[in-house]
């Protein structure tokens, strides 16, 4: 299920293949809703009821762009959607809505002793469709359509996964999985959206829920100091089963 | 010159405009709707104003209308709209898509000339707060294109602003047969 997450494309505001995706795997013992940012509120039924309302949140949207111009040579300019890191964009393929495309700049040969160190910005840069007008590039791509990386999703190592968006579908299926078990006590589980573009979607879901306790699954750089164990921060006869 | 209009404070006056445009053509097609509107305060400082109507309104749908960047002789025409062209219809990540599309459907199928407006984050206007305000909106954002934006020289065409009315009003009347 990792894998058929990562490989949707679902920038912050187009969540709807992972919207569509997650609530296909709902257990049919929930309810579900949608609001009206498409966080997808899930409501489980424990064997007991809660004296606390628990919300387990992740957020189902990815880093990429959206078509922000076409050229009149047919190159479609890009914006950022969230923080994307410059040193990874040049040279990757992408898909352009359903059409795959690459990412160029000038050459390596015609770089200037000052351009040479320097990591292109995503402004200097453009996705090549194979178009030869703009005419030609609007057949098949619209402003505002989105761009996304194309990243196989790739097993090594001993145990290590590369894709894209382990951020955060990796919370995502952590969420999905303690839906699909017996859960002692009724939790609410949130599959936010636009967390990528300023956590707007979990401002949203936290809201609409309002709930006593709230605990977020997200992708965190490797930290220096370990994390103590998640049962001893509720009292003993209070577990939650993850 | 021409219907090129320029004054301090078009940001967002004119947005005012539009709007008072938009219910005067809504009332004149016996519009029933109910409609709230709001002059909001203290947007250049932070959005609160909208913030709060926002939370108080009883919405589905929320538009929020501002003005945006048309392009100078020293500006990225990629950028940037024209002045003249018709209201921006704003795409972003953090308006609704299908909203976006309901407003370019609706300015095809009405004859409204109208340009795009991309953003790949928050758009930097009210649109922002209000969208995730109190439990969420559905929202939308349609900009006026102004030249010298926060100077005392801003500059409009007056037929964005009542193109901005017309569409906005366009979409209220028509509603869903706009998707």
């Amino acid at each position: 299920m990792l894998k058929e997450l990562c490989l949707l494309n679902g920038i912050s505001g187009r969540e709807k293949a992972v919207r569509e995706y997650i609530i296909s795997k709902i257990p049919s013992d929930c309810k579900y809703s949608v609001d009206a940012l498409g966080n997808v509120i899930v409501e489980k039924l424990g064997k007991s009821r809660a004296s606390k309302k628990v919300m387990l949140s992740a957020h189902i949207d990815e880093v990429g762009f959206m078509v922000s111009y076409i050229t009149d040579d047919g190159y479609i300019k890009i914006a950022p959607v969230g923080g994307i890191d410059e040193r990874v964009v040049f040279g990757r393929r992408v898909k352009v809505a359903d059409i795959y495309g690459v990412i160029g700049a000038k050459a390596l040969h015609h770089l200037s002793s000052d351009e040479l160190y320097k990591v292109p910005k995503c402004e200097d840069m453009y996705v090549d469709i194979g178009a030869q007008s703009r005419k030609q590039a609007e057949e098949y791509v619209s402003l505002g359509d989105e761009v996304c990386f194309v990243s196989e999703y790739l097993e090594f190592g001993d145990g290590f996964i590369k894709a894209k968006a382990l951020d955060d579908r990796v919370g995502c299926q952590i969420l999905l999985n303690i839906l699909s078990r017996e859960q002692p006590y009724d939790l609410t589980v949130c599959f936010v959206v636009q967390e990528e573009i300023g956590t707007r979607g979990s401002a949203v879901a936290a809201y609409n829920v309002a709930p006593d306790y709230a605990i977020v699954l997200e992708v965190q750089r490797q930290l220096i100091c370990p994390i103590p164990p998640i049962r001893k921060r509720f009292a003993s006869s209070e577990t939650v089963l993850l | 010159m021409g219907d090129r209009v320029s004054c301090g404070a078009l940001d967002d006056r004119a947005g005012m405009a539009s709007l008072i445009c938009a219910l005067e053509y809504l009332r004149e097609k016996g519009c029933k709707k109910k409609i709230t509107v709001s002059f909001s305060t203290r947007e250049e400082v932070g959005g609160s104003g909208a913030k709060t109507a926002a939370f108080n309104a009883e919405a589905k749908e929320l538009i929020a209308v501002d003005v945006s960047f048309a392009d100078t002789p020293d500006s990225n025409s990629e950028e940037c709209g024209e002045l003249s062209k018709g209201p921006m219809i704003g795409v972003s990540a953090s308006l609704d898509y299908d909203m976006s599309q309901r407003f370019i459907g609706t300015a095809k199928k009405c004859g409204i000339p109208y340009q795009l407006e991309i953003m790949g984050g928050r758009t930097g206007t009210n649109a922002d707060g209000m969208t995730i305000a109190r439990g969420g909106f559905i929202s939308g954002l349609i900009s006026i294109p102004l030249r010298y934006m926060h100077t005392g020289v801003e500059v409009v065409s007056v037929s964005d602003v009542e193109n901005t009315g017309r569409l906005i009003a366009e979409y209220i009347a028509g509603g869903s047969e706009n998707a």
